[in-house]
C-alpha cells in the first residue's frame, strides 16, 4: 500500500476540476458575443486559417444554441469575475505547495522524461510493448502535468492582459496585444479541454487502483522484493 | 513519498494474510475517502445551486454582483485610475462601428445644450437657469417638445441623486458648444475596447473633462473634497452613466466632438460624447445632455442589464 498522493494535491485537483469547467463555460459565454457574423462580428479569435483563408471555424451556431450560450455574455462575465478568484487562488497555492514540499522533483521533467515519454506514447498507441520502469510519474505524465501548470500561469497572465489593458497595458503589449492576449487565453482554454481529454482517457485506461488514489491518496503496489523472500 | 506505509508485520504472518491486511486497510481509507469526497462534492453541488437561484440585483445574480463591485474597489484601489493607455499613430487609427443607439435623438442643430448641475454657486455664470430640466430638446425633424421625459430614465431606474427627483427645481448651467470649443483642444488615438470583445484604434478630439471641471467646478463637500461621482445623460434620459471622479479627471478622459478627423456623426453621438481609454465602451456615453456633480453613486444603464458598474479597464 503506497502513499501516493498527498491530502493537499487531492483537494488541490478536485478543487480545480469543477471550477476549471465553470472558468471555460463562463470564458464561451463570453466569447459569443464576439462570434456573431450577422451582426458583422467576425470572431477572429476561434478560426484556423492564415491571412483571408479561414480553414475551420469553430462553434457553429447550432453549437451556442445547444450549450444555451447566445445572449449570455453579462452572466457570463459575472460568473467569469468571481470564479476566477477560486481558479487562481487554488493554482498559486498549489504552485507553492510543490515548490516548499519538494513534490515539484517527481513533476517535472528531467532529462530522461523526453525519451520516457515517447516509448509510453508508443505503448500506448500499441506500437511498443512494456513500459519503461518510472517512479511516481513517467515521462509523459511529467511533461503533460507541467505543461497543464504553465498553461494556468499563461491564462492567468493573458487573463490579466484582457481584463485590465489599460492598467496593466504593459502585460497587454508584452502578450502581444489586446486581440492577441484574447487569441491565447481562448486556445490556452482550448487547450484545457484537449488535456481533460486525454487525462480522463488516460485514467479510464489506467484503471480503479490509479484512479482510487487521486481520492483516498493510496494505492497497492506489488510487494517490495525484501519481502518476497518470506515464508 | 513513495514510501511503503510501514505495517506491524510480525514474522509469523504469511504472504497471504499480509494481502489480506493490505486491502483491509485500503478498504478501509478508501471507504473514508469516498465518503469525504462525496461528502464535500455534495456540498459542491449545494454550493452552485444556491448561486444559480441566488436573487438578482440588477439582472445579475447577487453574488456576482457584490463580487463585480468588489473586483472594481480592489481594481481602482490598486491601479488608482492613473495608468495611461498607450497611444497610437495617427495612420492606425480607423472609423469606430456604430454599435447601437440607445439614448440618441434626433436634435436639432444649435438646440443642444449641455445642461451642468451640482456647480459651485451656479449663479456666477451668465448660463445660469433655475431649472436646467426645462430645457427643451427640439428634434431636428419635427416641431414637437421632447423635454418634458427628460428624467424619465433616471426616476425609472430608481436613480438616487437628489438633483434627479422630478418634482424640484435643478438649478444649474446650460452650455453651448461654443463654450465647449473654449476649452483647450486635445486629441489622442487610443484603442476602444468593446465588452463584447472587439478593439479598434481611434483618434478622438475634444476637451479633457478635467480642464471642462476647472471651468465650471463643483460644489466641494463640507471636507473640502470633490463629490464622488459624476452622473451623465442623454437629452431623454434614456441612456445614463456614472463615474467615479478619479476615473474622469484623468487626462485621457475627454468630452468629444470629433471623431477620425471629422465632427462626430449622430450616431456617433453628436454634438459631444465621451472617450476615455480607462473603460469599456459602455461606458462611453453619447450625446451627453447633462452631467451632474453628486455624492450618491448613479445609476448606469448597462449596470441595469447586469455588466459592472465600473466597466474599469
Amino acid at each position: 500500500m503506497l502513499r501516493k498522493h498527498s491530502l493537499a494535491v487531492r483537494w488541490m485537483h478536485w478543487i480545480n476540476f469543477p471550477i476549471l469547467f465553470i472558468m471555460i463555460w463562463s470564458g464561451l459565454l463570453i466569447y459569443w458575443a464576439d462570434s456573431i457574423p450577422y451582426v458583422g462580428h467576425i470572431g477572429a479569435v476561434y478560426r484556423i486559417g492564415w491571412g483571408s483563408h479561414t480553414l475551420v471555424r469553430l462553434f457553429p451556431p447550432a453549437f451556442w444554441k445547444a450549450i444555451d450560450g447566445q445572449y449570455q455574455l453579462a452572466h457570463g462575465l459575472g460568473y467569469h469575475f468571481f470564479f476566477m478568484w477560486i481558479f487562481a487562488v487554488n493554482g498559486l497555492i498549489y504552485v507553492l505547495y510543490l515548490a516548499i514540499s519538494g513534490e515539484w522533483r517527481s513533476l517535472v521533467p528531467n532529462r530522461h522524461s523526453f525519451g520516457e515519454a515517447w516509448r509510453v506514447t508508443l505503448h500506448d498507441l500499441h506500437l511498443r510493448r512494456g513500459l519503461p520502469p518510472r517512479s511516481k510519474y513517467n515521462g509523459a505524465q511529467r511533461i503533460a502535468y507541467t505543461l497543464v501548470v504553465l498553461m494556468g500561469v499563461g491564462a492567468l497572465l493573458s487573463g490579466f492582459a484582457i481584463y485590465k489593458p489599460t492598467s496593466l497595458h504593459w502585460l497587454t503589449t508584452a502578450m502581444g496585444g489586446y486581440q492577441m492576449a484574447r487569441l491565447v487565453h481562448f486556445w490556452l482554454a482550448l487547450g484545457f479541454v484537449v488535456f481533460f481529454i486525454v487525462h480522463v482517457l488516460q485514467v479510464a485506461i489506467a484503471g480503479w487502483n490509479n484512479f482510487r488514489s487521486i481520492v483516498s491518496g493510496y494505492e497497492i503496489a506489488p510487494a517490495a522484493s525484501s519481502r518476497e523472500g518470506k515464508p | 513519498m513513495n514510501s511503503p506505509k510501514t505495517q506491524a508485520e510480525p514474522p509469523d504472518k504469511t504472504q497471504a494474510e499480509l494481502d489480506q491486511e493490505v486491502r483491509r486497510a485500503i478498504a478501509r481509507e478508501t471507504r473514508r475517502s469516498f465518503l469525504l469526497g462525496g461528502a464535500a462534492a455534495l456540498a459542491g453541488i449545494g454550493a452552485w445551486e444556491w448561486l444559480r437561484h441566488a436573487p438578482e440585483i440588477d439582472q445579475l445574480k447577487a453574488p456576482l454582483r457584490h463580487a463585480e463591485n468588489w473586483n472594481a474597489k480592489l481594481g481602482s484601489r490598486l491601479f488608482g485610475e492613473s495608468a495611461h493607455a498607450p497611444t497610437y499613430p495617427r495612420s492606425q487609427a480607423t472609423v469606430l462601428r456604430v454599435n447601437n443607439d440607445v439614448g440618441l435623438i434626433d436634435v436639432a442643430p444649435g438646440n443642444w445644450r449641455l445642461q451642468v448641475v451640482g456647480l459651485d454657486r451656479p449663479e456666477q455664470y451668465p448660463q445660469f437657469t433655475p431649472d436646467v430640466g426645462l430645457w427643451d430638446y427640439q428634434t431636428g425633424n419635427q416641431t414637437g417638445t421632447s423635454g418634458i421625459s427628460l428624467f424619465q430614465g433616471l426616476n425609472v431606474m430608481g436613480g438616487s441623486s437628489p438633483a434627479n427627483s422630478g418634482m424640484t427645481k435643478t438649478p444649474g448651467i446650460l452650455l453651448t458648444m461654443a463654450d465647449i470649443l473654449k476649452l483647450p483642444h486635445r486629441e489622442m488615438i487610443v484603442q476602444f475596447k468593446c465588452i463584447e470583445g472587439w478593439s479598434q484604434i481611434c483618434q478622438w478630439e475634444g476637451a479633457r473633462f478635467s480642464d471642462f471641471m476647472k471651468a465650471y467646478p463643483p460644489k466641494r463637500n463640507p471636507d473640502g473634497n470633490l463629490p464622488k461621482y459624476v452622473a451623465m445623460e442623454t437629452p431623454e434620459g434614456d441612456f445614463f452613466s456614472g463615474y467615479g471622479m478619479a476615473s474622469l479627471v484623468h487626462p485621457q478622459t475627454l468630452l468629444c466632438y470629433r471623431m477620425a478627423g471629422v465632427p462626430l456623426t449622430p450616431l456617433h453621438g453628436a454634438p459631444l460624447r465621451l472617450a476615455m481609454p480607462l473603460k469599456y465602451g459602455y461606458k462611453q456615453i453619447k450625446q451627453i445632455a447633462r452631467i451632474t456633480y453628486t455624492n450618491h453613486k448613479p445609476p448606469d444603464y448597462w449596470a441595469t442589464q447586469g455588466y459592472d458598474w465600473y466597466g474599469g479597464l
